[in-house]
């Protein structure tokens, strides 16, 4: 670009001669903010949502889980066996066996069915739910249990109160019928991973607890391997590793196993949307086309001008041209801006929320990645420096004499 | 070698179906420093001849010299033919809105190539030659028509081209501004040996020129 395209870029851009802001330009300007912000923000809060789910699902749940061959449960040889193979591996962060059941959790005529995780705690220093806490202290010594978040408030529940979880067992069997187990447990803690399922149904409680509650001598459902934060989005390929290690004894699943075609599905619609919503750019970037022909015909007399000066043809178009896309491109960046602002406005607001049971979570979080908004401003650049393009060619059938006779 | 050449420049308009014979078979020669001036009656196509010579619009048939070199509005150099070659100034300043005076008048040395700095610094030199230097940073709105004019001649005469085509250049000024720009006109050519070549319908100012054509039914006469 020479000196002589700066120039007349600058100053029509800068023009102190045109002093009021074209009525087309404003709307050419607008439609362009406005399609690119829908697209960022709907990007950002699809972002925002993988993000939040990845990061609640990784975070609450193991990343490899290590399940007997035979469906059968894990004794704590057999789990101490894996745990030995597996735990001096560089891509293992934790390993914990786990106890999981079924229960049911009463509270005077409320009766509401549970998922029980019995942890080794509390020797073990990796615990995944302190982050979530949002009530109590989170001790699981002598009889107590953490609830989560949705169940307490279902029972009215908080840290401090008692509550009887029952469990139905063939060996209670009497006169007048199966009398299930029951136990008295006080609420340490209530937590709120964000994760409705997990939310509604989880009691968290030590392995001794859950043995004595279930009535059962030490043994796992399954051994939950965490692994360091670098390896986690290879954790198929690394349960795969860690199999053939283990042997035919023991069947692993990783975390993609269970949710892969979840974030699959999930990204697959975030670039599905983005793909709708640029049909919302493209007609601002045709409404480019017209603002370009009648600013070649509102500029006709300056284009005669270039033209009797000397100007070549190829020169006036890329004026014409890089003036507009200067205008375009300034127009995506404030659009790109305004979808930042508008999907932070989205996640303060408290009239709407997700509905947890359809989307698993229930909170809206935006979440702006570089390589989305590189896309969003690259198609959006796209698309309308092509649109500016085609009525360019106006310029070349300009008859320049009857504009300088004044015609 | 003269400057212009034109030999049996013909041009035909049509007009709903009715062929307007503009210009028949026009000869002219123009040699470096004359001053010529071709006058006729409004719409005896003087314009139309000044936009041939000036390589903006085709003849019809007709050859066109410049500096010896035929030329034509179809061949790729022609729009740095009327650059290098050629200055114009119109009756409407047609200045550039956006532009300033000093802006204005440095343009076509930025088309030519010449160095933003180097452009800025001629065209300053040249606004003192116009004595408009107070006048530099002034957008053309901000102008007389008179003053607009002067730029407009400025800006023509920049890159000392072999020949000024001015088509009615005080057609749109009152008496006082229109003489002064006259004067400039004259200036030019007596002091710097710039070829004019001017047309009007103004006789008083077609006396005063070196050469005199008139155009009248399409035919160039020699008058002086």
């Amino acid at each position: 670009m020479n000196a002589l395209t700066l120039m007349l870029i600058r100053s029509s851009l800068f023009s102190k001669a045109q002093k009021r802001l074209r009525f087309d330009y404003v709307i050419m300007v607008l439609g362009i903010v406005i399609s690119v912000a829908v697209v960022a923000t709907a990007i950002n809060l699809f972002e925002g949502y993988e993000k939040t789910l990845k990061k609640i699902l990784l975070s609450s749940s193991a990343h490899i889980l290590v399940y007997s061959h035979y469906g059968q449960t894990l004794t704590p040889v057999e789990v101490q066996f894996a745990a030995d193979k597996i735990l001096t591996k560089q891509a293992v962060k934790s390993i914990e066996p786990v106890y999981t059941n079924t229960a049911m959790v009463r509270l005077e005529n409320k009766i509401r069915s549970c998922l029980v995780r019995a942890y080794p705690h509390p020797e073990n220093s990796e615990i995944w739910y302190e982050q979530y806490i949002s009530e109590g202290s989170g001790d699981l010594s002598g009889r107590t249990i953490i609830l989560g978040d949705i169940l307490a408030k279902d029972l009215a529940l908080e840290a401090g109160d008692t509550v009887t979880l029952l469990y139905p067992q063939t060996d209670n069997l009497t006169l007048i019928g199966l009398i299930p187990h029951h136990m008295d447990f006080t609420i340490s803690a209530v937590v709120k991973t964000g994760y409705y399922e997990m939310d509604k149904t989880l009691i968290l409680m030590s392995e001794l607890d859950a043995f004595d509650f279930y009535r059962i001598p030490p043994q796992y459902t399954h051994l939950e391997i965490n692994l360091q934060d670098k390896w986690i989005n290879k954790a198929d390929r690394i349960a795969d590793e860690y199999q053939s290690e283990l042997g035919d004894d023991y069947k692993l699943y990783s975390w993609i196993d269970f949710n892969g075609n979840l974030f699959s599905l999930i990204v697959i619609e975030k670039w599905l949307i983005f793909l709708v919503f640029s049909f919302l750019i493209l007609i601002a970037a045709l409404n480019c086309i017209s603002i370009v022909s009648t600013s070649i015909l509102d500029k006709k007399r300056e284009i005669a001008i270039l033209k009797a000066v000397g100007v070549a043809v190829r020169q006036i178009k890329q004026v014409v041209y890089l003036r507009i896309l200067t205008i375009c491109i300034i127009s995506i960046v404030i659009g790109l801006v305004l979808g930042s602002f508008t999907s932070w406005l989205i996640t303060q607001q408290s009239f709407y929320q997700l509905k947890g049971d359809v989307y698993f979570i229930d909170q809206i979080k935006m979440h702006i990645s570089v390589f989305n908004y590189l896309a969003v401003f690259i198609v959006a650049l796209i698309l309308i420096a092509l649109c500016i393009k085609l009525p360019l060619k106006y310029v070349n059938r300009m008859n320049i004499i009857d504009v300088l006779r004044g015609i | 070698m003269p400057v212009l050449q034109a030999e049996h420049l013909k041009k035909t308009f049509w007009d709903s179906n009715q062929e307007l014979k503009i210009l028949h078979d026009i000869n002219l020669s123009v040699e470096a420093g004359e001053f010529v001036c071709i006058s006729g009656k409004s719409g005896c196509g003087k314009s139309t001849l000044l936009h041939l010579l000036g390589l903006l619009d085709n003849p019809d048939s007709g050859e066109i010299s410049i500096n010896g070199q035929t030329v034509t509005t179809q061949s790729n150099e022609a729009h740095q033919l009327r650059n290098k070659l050629i200055g114009f100034v119109f009756q409407f300043h047609y200045l550039m809105e956006d532009l300033t005076a000093l802006e204005n008048i440095a343009l076509p040395l930025l088309v030519s190539g010449v160095s933003k700095q180097e452009s800025m610094k001629q065209a300053r030199a040249m606004l003192e030659e116009l004595d408009m230097t107070q006048r530099a940073n002034h957008y053309p709105y901000q102008l007389s028509g008179g003053e607009q004019q002067r730029v407009a001649l400025g800006r023509a005469l920049i890159n000392h081209p072999s020949l000024v085509l001015a088509d009615e250049p005080t057609g749109n000024l009152d008496p006082e501004h229109s003489s002064d720009v006259l004067d400039l006109f004259f200036r030019f050519n007596s002091k710097l040996g710039c070829t004019f070549l001017l047309v009007t319908h103004d006789m008083t100012i077609a006396e005063k020129a070196q050469t005199h054509y008139k155009l009248e039914d399409g035919i160039l006469h020699r008058l002086r």
